[in-house]
């Protein structure tokens, strides 16, 4: 059906061309239909408005008494690696570097960990940017109540 | 058809996805600056004045963008999106030229005479063109002061040259075939790709799939001094934009890098050493979920049919094109790999070259099932007897039908797009920024000094004094250039201050005793509904008394006594239901319930989609309730200050509404709580 008339390649140079791309093509399909499938249950990024205006607190929680000064902004952690989290505000996503200074306060005000700040969880921050907001290192991440 | 009426018709094809497309970007252009990019309002500025724009320079777009800037029409700003606007319109047509391209180099179905082939491919040509132009990023970039569109036209006219320099290579014949025509075309590829790194220097991630290309188009490249020679050059000039750092290094306005590039280690520090940590931020086992994302990107700009035109496309390249499936293939992973590592929150705009190989291969995938479908047609029967413009090898009767699917097939993802992505897109009514400083610096009393942020997100303030030259009694600590930037040397004028930074953070006063309270002047509707836009924009008076944040029994003029998410609005008084657009009306909102700093309110008049955000007591109410008084019973918190009415609001009477979002709880439902007339 399909008529060889782009000159050049030789039959046996398009057979190699053929072969490498068409392994290359088929890994890196392969590669994002696992992703796809692997992917959903932990990437999704539910914003804060998903949750219900009837649960609204109006006490302070624990967590956010525990931080030494009042947080720079809160939301939804949309994406979490071990160096950074994605939080989804109400102005938008930011990116918040992580390291060992890090404290997290959980629900009930008691320090957690890192292991506490998994996805879906609203947090409120104390952080500071060194690149004019693109990134905030965060000094301090209180777990607020679900 | 010959070849001068087939460049014809290429050349209106590329000619009317030009102008479709730019009438669309125009209609929805943003009048001036914008919050919709973190660098956009910085974009906005230092080209007109020749400057230094931050890592990692962008000398071509800094010099386009000044010839751009003494247009004589519209300000400054709108000049640098119309530059984008331009480019990305330059950009679409290139890309129908490309996919015209492709399909002459490749090989030919059988069974097919030119017509119908010359149809499905500018048909496809087309389709491609328009599923780029009117996908989400690409058209957001499109309307705003950005880097992106005109980098796209430089990736997509370089793409362009090298296949034009392979075609005549190859109508040549081989090793000995090189002439001054294809020096001038290969060396014209590599000077536009050398210039491609002053609009964006991810584009070296492009250089895999064109080493590819130009070592299966000839295997002898490297024997061939005077291709090789024309290649170093071109790309060298191209290069030689960037000495353009050091002379400038001085003027450096990027206050959140220390790097100077005045001498070579800066410069290389200041592009390719530049944001080191935003670079391979994820470990290997993410990756997963940054293809899931990538994947995500993906499909919301092109749909899912377009995203499997794209696969089909891929593969019916390799099928019939195998240079052209390294030349895409070897550009697109390394620079989506480079970017699926990359760890900043406008990520999406970063794969904009790999969309626009996207959309070529989409249109590559229709075009050949096109075709397929062609072949196929003949040996149907007419479903109408009429005939068809598309005849199939000279037999002629296929009936309307054919032709009527592939033109569906061609337009409706595109004009899907656009009737889906409109509202997401259109910032023609965009005019919070301007609208607010315009009153700002009206009101400002004389020798201000006005405090803000710095680096690129600050923008939106120093394009007033340093493109406008506005106001140049008040003082700006921060503004480029001036070194007391904690403003200790400054004149002790009236301490104001701005909201900054991509957050619209609150404020400290320069040069001015930390603990003043910050009372609000001026707030603007800037945030948008759309996710990537906005950041609030207020302006605060320094005062050493504390405002009265609290009061007992009040009587607003207007009752509401709703509840609005955990507070209730008691109230507010207005001092006007009728105002001129772009001006603004004096509130004082009363609240009552259990107060504390996790909520904050936003107002909105009128249908359009920005609305007015800040925090509850403006970032008072801590501070008052430890050090001046403590909630009393009956006491409401009083919020005073003049909202900005849009210029860009139709004469009319519009809807005032208000609602409150907590940390803990979201965001509550709109409150409608009155109209305000708005006259022209």
């Amino acid at each position: 059906m399909v008529n060889e008339s782009a000159p050049f390649q030789s039959p046996i140079e398009k057979r190699w061309l053929h072969l490498i791309g068409g392994v290359a093509l088929t890994a890196v399909l392969l590669l994002v239909g696992y992703s796809l499938i692997a992917g959903p249950s932990s990437g999704e990024a539910p914003s804060t408005d998903s949750r219900a205006p009837g649960r609204a607190s109006t006490s302070r929680p624990p967590s956010i008494a525990a931080l030494s000064e009042p947080p720079d902004f809160s939301g939804t952690i949309s994406a979490s690696t071990p160096r950074a989290l994605t939080i989804e505000t109400q102005t938008g996503p930011r990116v918040v570097r992580i390291d060992g200074d890090t404290k997290v306060f959980v629900e009930d005000g008691t320090e957690g960990t890192r292991e506490d700040l998994t996805r879906d969880t609203g947090v409120a921050v104390v952080a500071a940017s060194t690149d004019g907001g693109r990134t905030y290192a965060a000094s301090e991440i209180a777990v607020l109540p679900r | 058809m010959d070849r001068k009426s087939r460049v014809n018709v290429e050349v209106a094809i590329a000619g009317g996805v030009f102008v479709v497309s730019l009438v669309v970007y125009l209609l929805t252009l943003t009048p001036s600056l914008s919050y919709n990019s973190i660098d956009g309002n910085e974009l906005a500025t230092v080209p007109s004045q020749l400057g230094l724009l931050h890592q990692t320079g962008y000398p071509v777009y800094t010099w386009v963008g000044k010839v751009f800037s003494l247009l004589p029409f519209g300000d400054v700003a709108y000049r640098a999106n119309l530059l984008s606007a331009v480019s990305a319109a330059g950009t679409v047509a290139l890309i129908s030229s490309l996919v015209v391209l492709l399909g002459r180099g490749s090989a030919r179905i059988e069974g097919l005479t030119t017509v119908p082939r010359d149809v499905a491919l500018y048909g496809s040509a087309v389709f491609a063109a328009l599923l780029l132009a009117f996908s989400v990023t690409f058209w957001s970039q499109a309307v705003i002061a950005e880097l992106y569109a005109p980098n796209t036209f430089l990736l997509g006219l370089a793409l362009i040259l090298l296949l034009l320099w392979a075609r005549h290579e190859e109508s040549m014949g081989g090793r000995d075939a090189t002439d001054a025509k294809s020096v001038r075309l290969f060396g014209g590829f590599a000077l536009v790709y050398g210039l491609s790194m002053g609009t964006h220097l991810s584009n070296l991630a492009f250089a895999p799939g064109f080493i590819f290309y130009i070592l299966l188009t000839n295997r002898f490249f490297l024997l061939q001094p005077r291709l090789l020679a024309a290649g170093l050059v071109g790309f060298g000039l191209g290069l030689l934009q960037f000495v353009w750092l050091p002379l400038k290094a001085g003027d450096s306005t990027d206050a959140v890098s220390s790097v100077r590039p005045d001498d070579l280690s800066g410069v290389y520090d200041y592009t390719l050493g530049a944001f080191p940590q935003f670079r391979w931020a994820y470990p290997l086992s993410d990756m997963p979920e940054r293809i899931y994302f990538y994947a995500s990107f993906v499909i919301a700009n092109f749909y899912l049919p377009g995203v499997l035109l794209a696969i089909a496309g891929a593969w019916a390249m390799l099928w019939r094109h195998p240079k052209a499936f390294f030349l895409l293939m070897g550009a697109y992973l390394p620079h989506v790999v480079f970017f699926m590592e990359y760890n900043v929150v406008d990520l999406e705009v970063f794969f904009l070259p790999s969309h626009l190989i996207v959309a070529v291969v989409a249109g590559y995938g229709l075009w050949t099932a096109l075709e397929l479908g062609l072949v196929q047609a003949q040996r149907l029967p007419s479903p109408f007897p009429v005939r068809s413009p598309l005849s199939v090898n000279g037999e002629g009767v296929r009936g309307w039908g054919l032709p009527a699917i592939a033109a569906l097939l061609i337009l409706a993802l595109p004009v899907y797009s656009v009737v889906d992505r409109w509202d997401e897109n259109d910032e023609s009514r965009n005019t919070g920024i301007n609208d607010f400083y315009e009153l700002a610096f009206e009101r400002l009393p004389e020798g201000a000094i006005l405090s803000g942020g710095s680096g690129v997100t600050s923008y939106d303030l120093f394009y007033y004094p340093i493109v406008e030259d506005l106001r140049p009694d008040i003082i700006i600590p921060t503004l480029p250039g001036r070194d007391d930037r904690d403003g200790t040397g400054t004149a002790s004028g009236p301490a104001y201050a701005v909201t900054s930074g991509f957050l619209g953070r609150t404020p400290s006063f320069a040069g001015a005793d930390r603990a003043l309270w910050q009372v609000p002047v001026l707030a603007s509707p800037t945030v948008s509904f759309d996710p990537r836009g906005g950041r609030r924009l207020t302006l605060y008076r320094g005062q050493t008394e504390a405002p009265q944040l609290l009061v007992t029994n009040p009587s607003p003029l207007v009752r509401i006594d709703e509840p609005v998410g955990g507070l209730t609005l008691l109230g507010y008084d207005i001092d006007a239901h009728e105002v001129e657009a772009g001006g603004s009306v004096h509130l004082r909102l009363y609240w009552t319930g259990a107060f504390n700093n996790l909520y904050s309110v936003s107002t909105q008049i009128g249908d359009a989609p920005y609305f007015e955000n800040h925090d509850f007591g403006f970032g008072n109410l801590n501070r008052y309730l430890t050090t001046v008084r403590p909630v009393a019973p009956g006491d409401a918190l009083v919020e005073e200050y003049d909202l900005v009415v849009l210029s860009s609001l139709d004469a009319g009477e519009h809807r005032f509404r208000i609602r409150t979002v907590s940390a803990t709880a979201g965001a509550s439902e709109w409150l409608d709580i009155g109209t305000i007339m708005v006259r022209d």
